[in-house]
């Protein structure tokens, strides 16, 4: 328990001392939201309109860039044997590493969705809305960790692991994006907030698995 | 039993005489099958002929998604039991999966254009269907970003076992968010509301699809091995000069 606190605390500090873990994603968030407007026009109905679908997908985006390197910088200066030696399960400390990306880098972004969604022309942006890209956030992390997992030993996985992730975001667009908007229209939240949430959980399952498997490849 | 046809030389040996009885199967049943749908069966009330690509188009999408399915039960019994010939089936039938998925999207969008007014609709099948071709198309790609053959093997089996978990998540998601197409009309337990002249003439041309995807993935297959077995040939010559 100890060793996986230690690594816990190891990634946090490490993604808040480069500043990349924070302000990277939280930057790339805000600038993919930010864009569109220029792109579509500053229709405010339209704005509001596409504010949830946009977030959700800025949010995937915005993961990509941080999820790729979490597993290769520990294979190039050896962390990962450490971990393989520490007698922990690999899963375990994979999903702990995940976790601590999550925070670091996904919490921030829910924060700023009610802030993004109000420059979206959205109504109101209540406090829960927070509560999908949360929920969801998870679900990208962790198969976004298992894709960074798949190519850790590879170079220039990047557009690789968007590639083969992408498919798998696919129900966490789908739902976030429908219980965001329901927040920003003042509305309670669907089924699509449970489902959101057993996603989570099936990722909670399968990922850590998966991810240490891909670990052992070499 | 999977370790009966696990070699590679019974597979050679067998397959040997299996690939060109699928090609020629598949193709016969292939040509007649269209002519089948082209000129005796009756055009259908409502789309008229245009509903004659349903012979092609479905038979695609159920070949894709079967082929997924071999796909995801050869790298299961790869990471379980090991044997190459399991990932040589997986990484052959990905090209088969894909062509007939991106003919399942092309034939669904041509079909399209006259019944829905465009050729694209995001509607939940057919989107399904893109999630698909992107699931196979990201196996493939990552596959061939390793060097060596057994990472891939293993990396290649782990991501498709992943996405065979996720397609039923994918797929009641993607219904859930939209649901343009008309309602499944086989897979009822009422029995297929199709009448029997086009149910029959579906099945036969899905038979003769089944014969050109196995026929395809065989020979993938027969030019995996001979690939592996002339690397492992040149590298055995690489050792003895060295030495």
């Amino acid at each position: 328990m100890r060793a996986l606190w230690s690594v816990f605390l190891r990634e946090l500090r490490l993604g808040w001392a480069s500043g990349s873990g924070v302000f990277l994603p939280a930057g790339f968030f805000a600038g993919t939201v930010f864009l569109a407007p220029l792109g579509v026009g500053t229709e405010p109905q339209l704005l509001k309109l596409l504010a949830p679908g946009l977030i959700f997908v800025a949010l995937c985006l915005a993961s990509l860039t941080v999820l790729e390197r979490i597993f290769q910088a520990d294979l190039e200066v050896g962390a990962l044997d450490h971990h393989r030696l520490s007698g922990q399960p690999l899963a375990l400390i994979a999903l702990v590493k995940v976790l601590a990306h999550y925070l670091l880098s996904a919490v921030p972004l829910a924060v700023l969705t009610p802030l993004a969604a109000i420059m979206l022309r959205a109504d109101v942006a209540p406090f829960q809305s927070i509560l999908p890209v949360l929920l969801g956030g998870l679900t990208i992390f962790l198969w976004g960790g298992t894709g960074a997992a798949l190519t850790a030993g590879l170079r220039r996985s990047g557009p690789l692991v968007a590639l083969i992730v992408l498919p798998l975001f696919v129900p966490v667009v789908i739902f976030g994006a429908e219980e965001l908007s329901f927040a920003l229209n003042g509305e309670p939240f669907g089924a699509g907030l449970t489902l959101l949430a057993a996603n989570s959980l099936a990722a909670l399952a399968i990922a850590p698995i998966a991810m240490s498997a891909a670990l052992k490849l070499d | 039993m999977f370790s009966t046809f696990a070699n590679p030389h019974r597979f050679m040996a067998l397959s040997k005489w299996l690939l060109p009885i699928f090609a020629v199967l598949g193709a016969l049943i292939m040509i007649t099958g269209w002519y089948w749908a082209l000129e005796h069966v009756p055009p259908e009330r409502y789309q008229g002929e245009s509903a004659r690509i349903m012979y092609v188009h479905v038979p695609a999408a159920w070949i894709s998604m079967g082929g997924y399915l071999f796909m995801g039960i050869a790298s299961l019994l790869y990471l379980i039991l090991r044997h190459s010939i399991a990932d040589v089936a997986a990484k052959s039938a990905a090209p088969a999966a894909a062509l007939f998925c991106f003919v399942c999207l092309v034939t669904g969008s041509i079909w399209g254009r006259p019944t829905w007014g465009t050729f694209w609709i995001w509607d939940a099948r057919l989107t399904s269907m893109l999630f698909l071709l992107f699931l196979i198309l990201g196996y493939m790609a990552l596959r061939s970003a390793f060097q060596r053959e057994a990472d891939a093997a293993k990396a290649g089996a782990i991501l498709c076992l992943v996405g065979l978990i996720n397609l039923p998540i994918i797929k009641f998601s993607v219904d859930w968010w939209n649901t343009l197409h008309q309602p499944a009309s086989i897979l009822r337990l009422d029995g297929p509301s199709l009448a029997p002249e086009f149910f029959w003439a579906l099945m036969y041309n899905f038979l003769g699809v089944i014969f050109v995807f196995g026929a395809l993935t065989m020979a993938a297959m027969r030019a995996e091995v001979y690939r592996r077995q002339y690397r492992a040939r040149l590298e055995r010559m690489g050792d003895g000069a060295s030495a």
